[in-house]
């Protein structure tokens, strides 16, 4: 349905889409991931028509649309900030594209009343956008945006003008709504679990450059490098050498940190000696009670408990580590068994829950 | 350091404090010498007395306001102030509009310097431009009045509405033009279904501040008024050399009070201080 191929678009000296591929099919929502300033507005505004690429090629319903305006493409677009007209009603706002698209005139009045019923919006039809509160601002937008049957569905932000309880409840309604009407989507956001929550494929960047495309879980426990394992969820880090191969199991092996620990992983397919960034997510680490021996694919960590704090529904538990480092568990916050401050406690972690990076910038011989 | 520092702080708090009651006092000199001459204006207009005698005067009338609004010379002159105002106004709303349309196609280095050249008349003296102007309106042979005093006023008031125009052009957001286009409006629809309604009362703001500024000229009038067609301001000082009486007194109260409405409608629409800032502050 949406080809990006290639599309290269330089600001100065900067870089704000550099070789960006992807596809999104029909009817597929598609979320674009990022830090501030990776290009995620840019590649939206490519799409739309907006900026021209320096190089590259954009196709919508595969027509070649690369060299088109923004009015010759069939784009919906909603904005951080809403962009409705302000002198318009809310019913002229949306049928304003439809007038536009050349909709025949008899049918844009019950065409509006239907996309208002939508966004649950009926009756509102005659206020200007100042009379609403931002959340129905959005959701006209919403609805000027879709009334069109574009072919594309750009959201660049739609909900972080909005406050947290508020924007998880839209989320949910303009996920529901986007999937019933069948809109090939793309929604941009810098907030992870608005990506993981509206879209089954995430697309994460890295100044201007595509990082990782997976579903929600591949990003979350199949990152493919330390970029995107680092800018989705939090894990504890360390940094292991491969001991040569062996160790008496074909789908384990063995990594020493540089404080000596040994940490028993899934073999990743590199020579002895390569270094690697080994990581795990906090609630994949399980406190046991001390003297318990590990299985072959289990290493035990001991530490002091440093800090305990119960966040409603977990609680974050920072222990110290003999050799100095820190390490994060998450438990769910249950009554029992929160380990006091100074207690001794012992951790274990399961080989197939550890993250193994090649180290970035040295050459790992994969 | 900090043991040097902490001296000279109760210092500065008394400079600080000296400063800003120097800053009170300059507001309020300020203010009174704005606004002691309108005010002794304002006590002449009313003098029921026939001759400029001592302030303030004894009983208070509205004589010279009769005489004002039954004089068919100063009339006259104040038919003229309107339509020649309006006319140049009308006329420079419509030449900002265009000018400004043109300057936002063209690139930001051209648009910048056409701007700065189209708002120069505003630290030209009007003296040089009334003068130039009437000999190069006598050279092509323009002896008209009227027609001498709309150009004349074309050029007083262009640099106002234009610089209202752009501003209030580029004040429209453009998320919204882009929102437009996205819906399937061309460049020649977003113009004139968006930006345009959008910058509407910023423009109109501009068109009514310059209808003021033309309204009170002297200077630029001066030189292009014929026996017939002369306007107000140009008919009450040259009433005044001919015979001093507090006619102008009344005139000047007048025009202030209308000066003021406008102001007053002009606020409403947008807010004055900042139509006077764009206007006052060239390039
Ligand atoms: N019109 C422009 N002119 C110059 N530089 C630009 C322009 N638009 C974007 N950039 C630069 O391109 C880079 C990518 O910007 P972009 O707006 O696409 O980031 P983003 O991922 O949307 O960030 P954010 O999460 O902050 O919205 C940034 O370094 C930005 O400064
Ligand atoms: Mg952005």
């Amino acid at each position: 349905m949406l080809e990006v191929r290639n599309v290269t678009k330089h600001f100065g000296a900067t870089v704000a889409a550099d070789a960006v591929s992807f596809t999104v099919a029909q009817g597929e929502i598609v979320s674009l991931l990022g830090p501030s300033g990776c290009g995620k507005t840019t590649t939206l505004r490519l799409i739309a028509g907006f900026e021209r690429p320096d190089s590259g090629e954009i196709r919508i319903g595969g027509r070649d649309v690369t060299g088109t305006r923004p009015y010759e493409r069939n784009v919906g677009l909603l904005f951080q900030h809403y962009a409705l007209f302000p002198h318009m009603t809310v019913r002229d706002n949306v049928a304003y594209g439809l007038r536009h698209r050349g909709w025949p005139k008899a049918e844009i009045p019950d065409r509006v009343s239907a996309m208002l019923g939508l966004v649950k919006l009926q009756g509102l039809d005659a206020r200007l956008p100042a009379k609403l509160s931002g959340g129905q601002q959005q959701r006209v937008a919403l609805a000027r945006a879709l009334a069109t049957e574009p072919a594309v569905v750009l959201l660049d932000e739609p909900l972080s003008a909005l406050d947290a309880k508020l924007r998880h409840e839209l989320r949910v309604e303009i996920k529901e709504i986007l999937r019933s009407v069948g809109s090939t989507t793309i929604i941009v956001t810098h907030d992870q679990e608005e990506a993981m929550g509206m879209a089954a494929r995430i697309i994460v960047m890295e100044k201007g450059r595509i990082r990782q495309v997976g579903s929600p879980d591949d990003i979350y426990w199949r990152p493919g490098n330390r970029f995107v394992a680092g800018f989705v969820g939090r894990s504890n880090w360390f940094v292991g050498r491969a001991a040569g191969a062996g160790g008496g199991s074909p789908t384990l092996s063995t990594l020493t940190t540089e404080d000596g620990f040994e940490l028993r992983v899934a073999a990743p397919n590199g020579r002895a000696g390569a270094i690697y960034d080994v990581g795990i997510r906090p609630e994949r680490l399980e406190i046991v009670s001390p003297g318990a021996a590990p299985a072959a694919d289990e290493t035990l960590i001991v530490g002091t408990v440093l800090d305990v704090s119960p966040l409603g529904a977990e609680r974050h538990i920072v222990l110290r580590l003999p050799a100095g480092g820190q390490l994060t568990v998450i438990q769910p916050n249950r009554a029992a068994a929160a380990p006091g401050t100074g207690e001794t406690v012992t951790v274990r972690a399961r080989a197939a829950d550890w993250m193994v990076l090649p180290r970035e910038g040295e050459s790992s011989g994969v | 350091m900090s043991a040097g520092l902490s001296p000279s702080r109760p210092w500065r708090r008394r400079l600080d404090g000296m400063l800003s009651g120097i800053s009170g006092a300059v507001v309020v000199l300020a203010f009174l010498f704005l606004l002691v001459p309108l005010g002794i204006t304002g006590l002449m207009a009313f003098d029921s007395r026939s001759y400029l005698g001592p302030l303030p005067p004894p009983s208070f009338s509205l004589q010279w306001f009769e005489r004002f609004l039954s004089d068919p010379y100063l009339m006259q002159g104040l038919r003229t102030s309107l339509m020649v105002s309006t006319t140049a106004v009308l006329i420079a709303a419509a030449a900002g509009v265009a000018t400004a349309l043109f300057l936002n196609r063209v690139s930001p280095r051209w648009s910048e310097l056409l701007t700065a050249f189209f708002v120069s008349p505003l630290i030209v003296p009007p003296v040089v431009i009334g003068f130039a102007l009437l000999l190069f309106l006598s050279q092509v042979g323009i002896v008209e009045g009227f027609v001498r005093l709309v150009c004349g006023h074309l050029i007083l008031t262009i640099p106002y509405t234009i610089r209202a125009t752009l501003a209030s052009l580029a004040g429209v957001d453009r998320t919204l033009l882009e929102a437009a286009s996205s819906l399937g409006a061309n460049e020649r629809r977003v113009f004139w279904e968006i930006t345009f309604p959008l910058a509407r009362t910023g423009i109109v703001a501009g068109a009514i501040f310059a209808f003021a500024i033309s309204m009170d000229d002297v200077a630029v009038s001066m030189f292009l008024t014929d026996a017939t067609s002369y306007t107000l301001p140009v008919a009450l000082v040259s009433n005044m050399r001919a015979n001093f009486d507090l006619t102008i007194a009344a005139a000047s109260m007048l025009l202030v009070l209308f000066t003021i409405l406008l102001i007053v409608v002009l606020d409403r629409l947008v807010g004055v201080d900042r139509v006077m800032g764009q206007g006052l502050h060239p390039a």
